[in-house]
């Protein structure tokens, strides 16, 4: 069985989140969503979902506040799989969970849950108008920006063009790698939301080839970063599975996501990982092409990251 | 659907058409039951009728028991907790709307039945024909075990299992174990419980003297547990061979897990141990049905063709039938019996 692509859809109160999954759920696109809706007693939407949700955040055993799962939405995840007929996707709406870091950790922790699901986006719809605003005020709507992978800068109709660019430039500033696509009433082509494959990290990285620049550079905005290292060197991929296992580690609860795509050598295939926090998935992805310039690219975005430290670290994993 | 086909001597094998979530057997032995994913129950005569289906709830049948008097009690995702006649009528018994009720637990007569419906347990005493609330529990209760001699249910949640006596009714023991506690299973003689962790850990609590043997850092989630026959073992899922753990031996220092049968490719994702004899069923995620011998830690495959995860393993009382159900809809029926007689 192929696994259920899965959005997480996010963004702050009033950004335009039910607009869009109105949308989705009423277009004629002949595909057929489930849709988890995060905050509610119970709901039936499309026929594909009839649950009832008490909020279930919890610790690890080993007391990470940040490594919290839903035990909800495995419970949920676990319902559609066993519905008979075929589904083409899963979409949840964190309305109310602020932060979507636990949902995405859902996607790695659980293994039967990893097994069934493709995590295929993190899509967060910003208000235009008062994302500045916002930004001051919750720590939440700046990490739903930072956790992004494609973010749908909303309501862009309700401000002037020096309005528009303050808030491009602090969403670049918070996440300078996801795609920014501009809307007013959420009108955009829903094949930028859903399906996006954004977890295909090449994909996202030939997007954004400026990203990469030679060497390592940084982007901050109060204490998040991004910091991101190229190399034409090969990997050697047991230095690097150690070194990050470790760094990610005892420095996870600051690192938001990490992702990459690595050059190993003897190997047909590009490795790609991705974590959040202190998890870590890795797994082959596209063959390089022939005439292909075999680089490994990492990125990534936490707080109080230490730029130089990474940067060194990354390097002792290149095969000399 | 419908018509078995006979695999080998002893194994048939019926394709019922939807996902299989629960298998179970009729008091009697004589009958075994499907909870499908579309809501049907199938009931087959044992060895190899033809499956007679019921249509019992709207969505997913998610939990099933037999009935001492005949038929079975199934709770859906819909609500309804329902029982179904041998004649195949269907009566509701409650409906808890917008709760999953797929915890489902019963005693060893099956007198005592036990559903979880939100962050309360409903208790069924199907010989006195009342009914009991326990709860609210302080989350979603995960999961539900009903003591062999009915006297004790335990409850799992997020960050511990409440204990009740279910003969004097009073306020709850609470085990504290952090995290999200699945999957409970008390031993044969009462004395143990053991829970499954989602955080990959398995705990093994002596009820008596309150001490707790813990185990992390298992390949997945164990989400499911059963004890051998005679208690000494404990088996979990989310492995990927056959583990069992010595009890009370596993109270002393470095306990050592007898793990056999390592399967490479796959992860154990159901479990049912013989309650008569040392014997357990293992289903892998790749299709694979081991039957495990608990005296010479041996395991041997079912001889069937993988194709989708097992997800529902249930000997019968006399522990001479084993019933598995797959993800794809097949079912299988081993008559132990027949399998050796033809070997």
């Amino acid at each position: 069985m192929l696994p259920i692509p899965v959005t997480v859809l996010t963004g702050y109160l009033g950004a335009g989140k039910t607009t869009l999954l109105n949308r989705i759920l009423t277009e004629n696109h002949g595909k057929r969503y489930a849709v988890i809706v995060n905050e509610f007693g119970e709901v039936g939407i499309d026929n594909e979902l009839v649950a009832h949700s008490d909020e279930e955040i919890f610790e690890m055993n080993n007391g990470c506040i940040c490594c919290t799962v839903r035990g909800d939405l495995i419970r949920m995840v676990g319902g559609l799989i066993r519905r008979k007929g075929h589904l083409d996707a899963v979409l949840i709406e964190t309305t109310g969970l602020a932060d979507p870091a636990p949902v995405i950790q859902t996607f790695f922790l659980d293994q039967e849950t990893k097994d069934r699901t493709a995590l295929d986006a993190v899509v967060t719809v910003v208000d235009a108008r008062h994302f500045e605003g916002q930004l001051g005020q919750s720590k939440e709507a700046r990490e739903q920006v930072v956790f992004a992978d494609a973010i749908i800068l909303n309501k862009t109709d309700l401000v002037d063009q020096a309005g528009l660019d303050l808030a491009l430039e602090s969403i670049r500033r918070l996440n300078p790698r996801a795609e920014v696509i501009p809307s007013t009433r959420c009108d955009v082509p829903l094949d930028k939301v859903l399906g996006r494959r954004s977890f295909d990290l090449m994909k996202l990285l030939d997007i954004e080839p400026d990203l990469l620049d030679e060497g390592a550079h940084e982007h901050s905005h109060d204490e998040v970063q991004s910091v991101s290292m190229v190399s034409d060197k090969p990997v050697d991929f047991d230095k690097f599975k150690a070194w990050i296992g470790t760094y990610l580690n005892d420095h996870g609860q600051h690192v938001y996501r990490c992702k990459g795509i690595l050059n190993i050598p003897g190997e047909r295939q590009r490795l790609v990982f991705q974590g959040v926090h202190m998890l870590v998935e890795m797994g082959f992805g596209h063959p390089w092409k022939e005439d292909e310039a075999r680089q490994s690219k990492v990125v990534f975005i936490g707080r109080n990251l230490d730029r130089l430290a990474l940067q060194i670290a990354f390097r002792g994993c290149l095969v000399k | 659907m419908g018509a078995p086909t006979l695999l080998s001597p002893g194994l048939w094998q019926w394709n019922l058409g939807a996902y299989i979530d629960q298998a179970t057997f009729s008091s009697d032995g004589s009958r075994v039951a499907f909870a499908l994913g579309d809501g049907r129950i199938a009931t087959i005569g044992v060895p190899c009728d033809d499956p007679q289906f019921s249509a019992v709830h709207q969505g997913s049948c998610l939990s099933l028991a037999p009935h001492p008097a005949g038929g079975f009690i199934s709770g859906g995702d819909d609500g309804l907790l329902a029982y179904t006649s041998p004649d195949g009528t269907v009566d509701e018994i409650i409906r808890s709307k917008g709760h999953w009720l797929e915890h489902m637990a019963r005693s060893k007569n099956g007198d005592t039945v036990a559903v979880a419906a939100g962050r309360e347990v409903i208790i069924l005493d199907l010989a006195a024909g009342s009914l009991a609330t326990y709860g609210p529990h302080p989350a979603s209760v995960s999961g539900i075990a009903v003591s062999p001699a009915g006297g004790v249910l335990a409850a799992t949640h997020v960050g511990g299992v409440s204990l009740y006596d279910l003969d004097e009714p009073g306020e709850p023991i609470t085990l504290d174990l952090r995290g999200l506690n699945v999957a409970p299973a008390f031993s044969p003689d009462g004395n143990y419980l053991a829970c499954g962790h989602q955080e990959n850990a398995v705990h093994i609590i002596d009820l008596a003297s309150r001490k707790v043997f813990g185990l992390s850092g298992l390949p997945a989630k164990p989400g499911k547990l059963d004890w051998s026959h005679d208690g000494s073992l404990l088996l979990h899922s989310g492995t990927k061979a056959v583990i069992c753990w010595p009890v009370p031996a596993c109270f002393r220092e470095n306990p050592q897990p007898v793990a056999f049968a390592v399967q490479e490719e796959a992860r154990m994702c159901s479990l049912s141990a013989n309650p008569l004899i040392p014997f357990a069923a293992g289903g892998f995620t790749d299709g694979t049905v081991l039957l495990a011998e608990l005296k010479r830690f041996a395991a041997f495959p079912l001889d069937i063709v993988p194709a989708s995860p097992v997800s529902a393993l249930a000997w019968s009382a006399q522990g001479l039938h084993l019933a598995c159900g797959f993800e794809d809809g097949r079912a299988i029926l081993l008559d132990m019996g027949e399998m050796l007689s033809g070997n």
